[in-house]
């Protein structure tokens, strides 16, 4: 990039002088499979005694997160602190906070993919599985913290013991809706990224069972350029709809609260301000995670320094927003003029929860400010202490807003303090438990970065390590009709060529397959755009409709029912679930559209029993005519495959 | 299968036969007979395992760690037998109610018992015992209910007590109930013998005609056994010492209800002492302000403690109890002054110059007051009431005699009725010297405790083992059963024939409602044992004595118009007519304060107050009353010592506040080388440099709920000090101690939550109270409410009020609450936690300065809001409304989230933690005991699970009763609205004051639709726009506008000017000439 000098209209731009020229994401001169050989060989070698230790750790976390579940579910709620009139103590804010964490995920895999940030490629894998194993701790919390958790059934809108439906004016409704939408849709898109690296995985497994069990998650992933047309069309759309998520989930949790009479938490300040909290505790966690993480796995150049430093600006700038929010709390209660509301802030800040308020000022607010200074986003070992001590802010941030505005509330009489039992505690030490048992099970199985999008990274910016010429003969031409021919290239340059001339040529029956997305492929085949986005279009509409109707039909219809006063149908109430019900249905046609398009899952296939083609998901580049297609012509089509550069050229039997 | 004992016997009147539960009707019973069994067969009850502890842990809270799998899915296995044989009256599944009475001390509450198949469930007042004299013309009717107390209230739990006195003992082992009452008929025989030589008689106080004839006739045929009374707590002193004042027993009737002004002399007449319900119905009545014209009566108190009665004060001194005699002569001093020159007797002159030459000043504060108050109080004296209460001296009681006398003019406000005179008893301290001489060959105590509540200096314990033989009829094997030869189990008063008259006399019957579940006997029964009558069945001697009252003829008739009634008609006692008063004696009298000193902090003065829940002890067990909140103090499950915040400070001491667990410095108070020790509390309003106990609680031998509560104040207490004590001194001890308080912030924060004023402020501004709702929501809400359209075609739409006037805080209506909802115990390490059940509770706040504070109470539970808060948030339509108007919580919807609590900016909902009312699968309880704590449950009501909220729901089983009641009586025809008053909530049946109204908002004139239109009514948090069905009528206090430093409004509102919410500059006065110098 830097030795490029573009010229547009006749201005020259110079190269940036080398004090400003930025480190790059990818070291450059290495292979396209330095990257897989760098990340696989976290699950394909030994396990490392650290690994057993943490995991030994996180078991018993998790044993003891169980034990308490069952103890609270056994005995009942009143084993934990809670009582008149903290009614929602640590359970709602662990919910909070995990569910909290969980966003950054989402924003690093999803909003930099939309705004086509490189450098999400090195962490977005890790932040996608940091999202789902913490939006499963967070569902855990409103669970458990239910009096009759086996009646929690009875929020799904399917007809129950008592005839009655939901409720949809609750926003509890609606945070089932959206928690469930969010962790399905996350699961979808962190899978849907996992496909073509489980694909790699498999084609460098060495033992049967791995193959078995990463061949079976790739769902017969070829790396065929007609997949990845819908693969990436799929992958942008639910990308966007995380990105709506991201924003509609963290503000329907803060409606729980902000829908409430109770003043500190009745504010319309509340979602913006949970969604910029979310994100910030978010990219803390994950620095929290990958700083460790790229020492130990050996990750060192694919999370480098550089990504650090960016996320930290990024965490910055969500502490910008967060500090802003808590500045207009203020403001807006001197504003209104409410001196209950005036009285709940400064309650917070100077009452017997003053303390509270102290962590998460210095921890949320003023500690993260350190981050303006570039010595300090260089030094790992001070980015990682904020990082924790950033989400202990944030754990106490939800303190204060859950806990410190219930303990009093309007009626002084009923004011309290509130504090945790041993078994509050030990549940919380249990989602760490469940959180890390699943990351480190993810770490040990799982490629950690995203391989294919790296590789991708490398293609665009070209500092390749110039591949090794294979010196190997074509092989003699064969001119029995098996399923096809393969031809090998080594770069994708020759490939792409290849595909212009087999376009031309007026093939039919035919397709590249890459490691990769080849930029410029799509035109180089002659794709046009795919019809995924139909498909998601559909489903989202039809989610949007179901949402109405059931809302409509259940609460107005079906079982009337006198609630709070308010209307028996109102749009607004029920837009929540529908806004959800139109990403997750949209999400499933886009998923939809891109199995039916691209025929997947298919376990068998042809191509995948040739053991050459395994490198097709590694660093080689093919092209196939098929057999079956018009132009196809035996010995003379291998002749006119030689033609175009490859390397090596093999029959493929059926 | 053993038929039940055949108790009482066949009554033609009464319900032929009564039965314990549906299967011992049928015949099937199993758990209950083995109770029996158990006791006729010697069968040895093992050592008690059960700790308190252990107790609450399995009756209200389980921390056992139960069996994995999901325990709530389990439903409980049960069997409906039929009658065989219906009893007479029943339909069954409806309640039948009973007449009968309450004895208390030397009176006894009129009540009216419901049962439910053949179990007493609920108790109520009997509204149809009348006034002694008529009211007042033109004052406003009295409530349809009759007044009850949280003591009466609770008392159906004791019934069902399994700690109670279940066998028959002699000397701690378990014999026949036929043993025990042969060798009570050999002691008859043996006291016979000797003419009753050496035979004493221990008893506690009663009214029972029965029983009084029974003392005399023991006394005719013993003639030289003794008869001693000792009650702990002694409440008739009030009475006792018109003797000395008039020359004869009288008994002083203040009509609280037409006295318009009313002194208090340390007489905590609305919480503490004889009959208080009825004086808080006499005292609510004369403080009625339906309308800015009434004039409300005015009520000056001077006292130690802080007590319901101080609270309730329009001006209140605080003052130590050595004090109290000098200010009192002082306050009758200036009111001889006061009045004019004929209207002064020349004994009253004789004592104003001898108070004068005793030449002892008080300081200019007291002066100043007793001044103001003697102005006001002769201004019209004939509506002036000045009451002692029952820990002054005689002396002091004296003076009150005098100036009633002095005052009364006419006689309107203070009436004395002539009472026959009690047949003679010794005291305690006659008969501890006498067991001290072994004189005392057979001791015979009936229901008293005295080796608990007995003085120290005595040594109870230690003279009673003097006697030969102690016998002991006993309602729980409590400190007295260890030193007792034999010991009976005493029936409860809803197991026992009886009778006991009020303090006004009016005869009151006490019918059975269930045969004794444990075979116990009565105090009569014993008694006509002893003296070795013919007749020895309580029934027959209660029809006995009722026949020398009965006229002749149709004998049969009037008893059963005795029972159904509950009371005789005519039997109070005559209006007196009193000439005289002892001037010199009252003149003598005043040598008592020549040499009085002042309390100072090395030099305390120690007062004892009866615990304003479990009395003098007698009520420990009673888990209710245990978990009610004291009135004043909040703190539930203990006692505390209390000491007003400046003598605290001099001390160096400290309550901290609260954070996790209320924890407080354990203090040792010592005085005449006894000590006593317990937990601190520092109580506003406390008179400086006094120390205030309550007794009835530290017992060890109270039961499984009442063991080990709070400390025992009794080791302090001597004989020559039963009230008080000087010279006491407090130290810290370094150890701390936990304790359950309900309300741990007593400030209002300017938040115009209760609202008052003064009366003449109100005058002029009637609708004060609304007007303070500053930033009152627009009135048209975004959307129509839907419960209006649904609400058109109903009958009903239900409203409460409660007059903060009217209502003292004395929780009756808390218990009834419990009582009628099923509403489970938790424990004192629950309620520490915030966790107390109670739908209802009272809400105590303090206003102006802390060492003389101005208190308010206010009752709060769900305030079933029109646009419900709590709904909206449900996700699972567990509590919605009904076109009635009810925020109803739907129990097997709910799932707990909890959210409804959250957005309730009331706070009312409760939130079942534990599974409250689960019997243990194996827990170490016996089944029958959970079978008999079941007992008490009212079949009406849901018995809630754990994970569940629960609410007041408007007694909605008795809406549904009443409107089906309709339904039946309208027949084919349309169904019309239930009436006014035909249907009452719990809480308003209990409430003595009738401060809360509840009916029909669609009826313009039910009582509450009325009193929803008082201009005082006003919405708590109308800000939120919930729309509440529950309205309070704001408070008007009346102060004397001559007494110094009387502030111009409440102190609470002089708070609240400085709150934004209340209006600045607003229309008419109140906010033109408001104390902006307040507290």
């Amino acid at each position: 990039m830097a030795d490029r000098v573009s010229s547009a209209g006749g201005l020259a731009i110079l190269p940036p002088p080398p004090e400003l020229e930025r480190p790059p994401l990818v070291p450059r001169g290495r292979g396209l499979n330095w990257i897989l050989d760098t990340v696989a060989a976290i699950p394909e070698g030994r396990t490392p005694r650290w690994w057993w230790l943490a995991f030994l750790a996180s078991c018993l976390g998790l044993l003891i997160g169980v034990s308490m579940v069952a103890y609270l579910v056994t005995t009942g709620v009143g084993v934990w602190g809670l009582g008149h009139p903290v009614m929602w103590g640590w359970a709602i804010v662990n919910f909070v906070w995990w569910i909290g964490i969980g966003h950054a995920g989402t924003l690093i895999s999803a909003i930099l993919l939309l705004l086509r940030q490189r450098w999400r490629t090195g962490v977005n894998r890790v932040a996608e599985g940091m999202t789902l194993f913490a939006v499963m701790c967070a569902g855990l919390f409103p669970l458990v913290h239910m009096g009759r958790i086996w009646f929690v059934w009875w929020l799904a809108p399917v007809p129950n013991a008592n005839g009655v439906w939901p409720q949809f004016r609750s926003p509890l409704t609606w945070d089932a809706f959206a928690v469930g939408t969010y962790f399905t849709v996350s699961l979808m898109f962190w899978y849907l990224g996992l496909v073509p690296d489980l694909a790699a995985m498999r084609d460098r497994a060495r033992t049967r069972w791995r193959q078995a069990v990463y061949g079976l998650l790739a769902l017969g992933w070829r790396g065929a350029h007609r997949h990845w047309n819908h693969y990436e069309k799929t992958y942008r759309i639910l990308a966007g709809l995380s990105t709506a998520l991201v924003v509609s989930v963290h503000s329907i949790v803060s409606l729980d609260f902000a829908v409430t009479q109770l003043p500190g938490w009745h504010s319309t300040l509340f979602p913006p301000y949970f969604v910029a909290g979310a994100i910030f505790s978010g990219l803390g966690m994950v620095l929290t995670l990958v700083i460790p993480l790229r020492k130990r796995c050996g990750l060192e150049e694919v999370i480098t320094p550089r990504h650090v430093d960016l996320m930290c600006k990024v965490t910055l700038a969500a502490c910008l927003m967060v500090a802003y929010a808590h500045g207009l709390e203020w403001g807006s209660a001197w504003w209104h003029g409410n001196p209950k509301e005036q009285f709940v802030l400064s309650n917070r800040a100077f009452g017997p929860y003053a303390w509270a308020y102290g962590i998460m000022m210095l921890c949320a607010v003023v500690l993260p400010q350190a981050f303006w200074f570039r010595a300090v986003r260089q030094h790992l070992g001070a980015v990682w202490v904020i990082s924790i001590l950033l989400n202990v802010g944030m754990w106490f941030e939800r303190f204060v807003i859950v806990v410190g505005s219930l303990h009093r509330d309007f009626l002084p009489s009923n004011w309290a303090y509130y504090a945790p039992t041993w078994v509050d505690i030990g549940t919380y030490v249990g989602s760490f438990g469940l959180f890390f048992t699943l990351f480190l099970l993810f770490l040990r199985f799982l490629p950690v970065v995203a391989i294919s999008e790296v590789k991708g990274l490398m293609l665009e910016t070209g500092d390749l390590q110039a591949p090794r010429r294979s010196r190997e003969a074509p092989g003699q031409p064969d001119a029995s009709r098996g399923y096809g021919l393969l031809a090998e290239f080594d770069t994708p340059a020759a490939l792409l060529r290849a595909a212009e001339a087999a376009r031309d040529a007026g093939c039919r029956r035919w397709d590249v397959f890459t490691p990769c997305p080849v930029p410029g492929m799509d035109q180089a085949m002659g794709l046009r755009n795919s019809k995924v986005g139909w498909f998601a279009f559909v489903g989202g509409l039809a989610g949007c409709a179901l949402g109405l109707v059931m809302v409509w039909y259940m609460n107005a219809h079906d079982y009337p029912l006198l609630v709070g006063g308010k209307p028996m149908f109102s749009p607004f109430a029920a837009f929540p679930v529908v806004f959800e019900l139109t990403v997750l249905l949209g999400a499933f046609g886009a998923l939809a559209g891109l199995l039916c398009q691209s025929r997947l899952p298919e376990w068998y296939h042809p191509l995948l029993a040739h053991p050459r083609f395994a490198r097709a998901t590694q660093d080689k580049f093919f092209l196939l005519i098929e057999c079956a297609d018009d132009r196809y012509r035996g010995v003379e089509t291998w002749r006119w495959l030689e033609t175009l550069g490859c390397s090596r050229i093999e029959q493929i039997g059926h | 299968m053993k038929p039940p004992a055949p108790h009482p016997p066949r009554s033609p009147v009464a319900t032929p036969r009564y039965w314990r539960s549906v299967e011992d009707c049928a015949g099937t019973s199993t758990d209950l007979s083995s109770i029996e069994r158990a006791c006729h067969h010697g069968l040895e009850e093992a050592a008690d395992p059960l700790s308190r502890r252990h107790f609450m842990r399995i009756m209200s809270a389980s921390f056992l760690l139960a069996g994995s799998g999901l325990t709530g899915c389990r439903r409980p296995v049960e069997t409906i037998h039929p009658f065989a044989q219906a009893p007479e009256g029943l339909v069954h599944g409806l309640p039948l109610t009973y007449a009968t009475a309450m004895p208390v001390r030397a009176s006894a509450i009129p009540l009216r018992v419901k049962t439910c198949e053949g179990r007493p469930i609920k108790i109520e007042g009997n509204p149809g015992i009348p006034w002694p004299l008529n009211a007042v013309s033109g004052a406003p009717p009295p409530p349809p209910q009759g007044p009850t107390d949280a003591a009466a209230q609770a008392s159906i739990l004791s019934l069902y007590d399994p700690d109670r006195a279940r066998r028959f003992t002699r000397d701690g082992q378990t014999i026949p109930r036929k043993l025990a009452l042969d060798a009570l008929d050999a002691l008859a025989h043996q006291a016979a013998d000797s003419r009753g030589r050496g035979l004493c008689i221990l008893a506690d106080a009663s009214s029972s005609p029965s029983r009084a004839r029974l003392q005399r006739a023991l006394a005719d045929r013993l003639p030289e056994s003794r008869w001693f009374e000792y009650e702990p707590v002694d409440l008739a002193a009030y009475r006792r010492t018109t003797r000395a004042a008039f020359g004869r027993l009288l008994q002083p009737l203040y009509r609280l209800d037409v006295a318009r002004r009313i002194v208090s002399w340390d007489c905590d007449f609305l919480g503490n002492e004889e009959e208080t319900c009825r004086w808080t119905r006499a005292f609510a009545a004369g403080r009625r302000l339906d309308n800015p014209g009434n004039e409300p009566s005015r009520l000056y108190a001077i006292e130690s403690l802080l007590t319901l009665t101080g609270m309730n004060a329009d001006h209140r001194l605080r003052l130590a109890p050595s004090q109290m005699a000098l200010v009192a002569a002082r306050l009758l001093s200036e009111c001889i002054s006061a009045l004019e020159p004929h209207q002064r007797p020349a004994g009253a002159l004789a004592f104003k110059s001898r108070l004068q030459a005793l030449a002892r000043t008080t300081t200019p504060e007291w002066a100043a007051w007793t001044r103001a108050c003697a102005g006001d109080l002769t201004a019209q004296p004939d509506r002036s009431a000045v009451l002692a209460g029952h820990r002054q001296p005689a002396e002091v009681h004296l003076w009150a005699h005098g100036l009633n006398h002095l005052l009364r003019g006419r006689g309107a406000a203070v009436v004395y009725l002539d009472r026959p005179p009690e047949p003679p008893a010794g005291t305690l301290a006659e008969l501890a010297a006498a067991l001290a001489a072994d004189e005392v060959r057979i001791l015979v105590i009936l229901a008293g405790n005295p080796a608990y509540n007995a003085p120290a200096d005595l040594e109870w314990a230690r003279v009673q083992s003097r006697a030969d033989t102690v016998v002991r009829l006993g309602s729980c094997e409590d400190e007295t059963f260890p030193a007792c030869h034999w010991h009976l189990p005493m029936a409860h008063y809803l197991e026992s024939w009886g009778d006991a008259r009020t303090a006004d006399g009016t005869w009151l019957s006490i019918q059975p409602l269930i045969a004794p579940l444990f075979g116990g006997l009565t105090d009569l029964e014993v008694l006509a044992r002893l003296a070795g009558m013919p007749v020895t069945e309580p029934h027959e001697i209660v029809r006995e004595t009722f026949r020398g009252l009965a006229p002749d003829g149709a004998f049969e008739a009037n008893w059963r118009r005795l029972l159904h009634d509950g009371t005789w008609a005519g039997t109070a006692y005559p209006e007196a007519t009193v000439e005289s008063f002892d001037w010199n004696a009252a003149t003598a009298a005043l040598d008592s304060i020549r040499e009085v000193r002042a309390p100072a902090p090395d030099a305390l003065e120690v007062v004892f107050a009866r615990d304003s829940r479990v009395d003098d002890g007698r009520y420990a067990n009673n888990g209710w009353l245990e978990e009610l909140p004291d009135p004043v103090t909040k703190i539930t499950w203990d006692n505390v010592i209390a000491l007003s915040p400046a003598t605290a400070r001099l001390l160096g001491l400290a309550v901290p506040e609260p954070r996790e667990h209320l924890e407080v410095p354990v203090v040792r108070v010592s005085a005449g080388g006894r000590a006593i020790e317990g937990p601190l509390w520092i109580q506003p309003g406390l008179a400086d440099d006094v120390v205030g106990l309550t007794l009835g609680h530290g017992r060890t031998r109270a039961g499984r709920v009442g063991t080990g509560t709070g400390y025992d104040a009794y080791p302090l207490r001597t004989s020559r000090a039963m009230h008080s004590l000087a010279g006491a001194q407090l130290a810290a001890t370094g150890r701390v101690h936990p304790l359950a308080c309900t309300q741990n912030h007593g400030r209002l924060e300017g938040r115009p939550i209760v609202r008052e004023t003064n009366l003449a402020e109100f005058r002029n501004h009637p609708g004060f109270a609304s007007a303070m709702d500053r930033d009152a929501p627009d009135s048209s809400p975004l959307y129509a409410n839907p419960l209006d359209a649904a609400a058109a075609g109903v009958l009903h739409q239900w409203g409460m009020t409660i007059d903060l006037g009217l209502c003292v805080g004395c929780a009756a209506c808390v218990v009834a609450c419990q009582s009628e909802n099923n509403i489970p115990i938790v424990g004192k390490n629950e309620v520490a936690r915030q966790r107390e059940m109670h739908w209802l509770r009272i809400d105590r706040y303090y206003a102006g300065p802390a060492d003389d504070p101005q208190g308010v109470n206010q009752p709060m539970l769900c305030q079933h809001c029109e646009s419900a808060p709590c709904e909206s948030v449900c996700p699972v339509n567990a509590t919605v409304h009904d076109r009635e108007g009810l925020n109803v919580m739907v129990y097997n919807r709910c799932i707990g989230t909890r959210h409804c609590s959250n957005n309730c900016p009331y706070k009312v909902r409760r939130f079942n933690f534990f599974d409250y009312h689960r019997r243990p699968d194996r827990g170490s309880r016996p089944r029958e005991e959970w079978d008999l704590l079941s007992l008490v449950r009212n079949p009406d009501v849901t018995v809630r699970m754990r994970g569940v909220i629960e609410k007041c729901t408007f007694c909605v089983q008795r809406l549904e009763q009443a409107k089906i009641a309709r339904a039946v009586s309208a027949g084919a025809s349309p169904p019309k609205a239930v009436a006014d008053g035909e249907v009452q909530t719990a809480c308003q049946q209990a409430c003595p004051a009738g401060a809360i109204e509840f009916g029909n908002l669609r009826d313009p004139a039910s009582r509450v639709s009325r009193a929803r239109a008082n201009p005082r009514a006003y919405a708590v948090l109308q800000s939120l726009n919930t729309r509440p069905r529950v309205l309070y009528l704001a408070r008007v206090r009346n102060p004397n506008p001559a007494m110094p430093g009387a502030p111009p409004r409440p102190h609470g509102m002089s708070v609240e000017v400085r709150d934004p919410e209340m209006p600045e500059q607003g229309p008419g006065t109140v906010e033109g000439g408001n104390g902006k110098e307040g507290a």
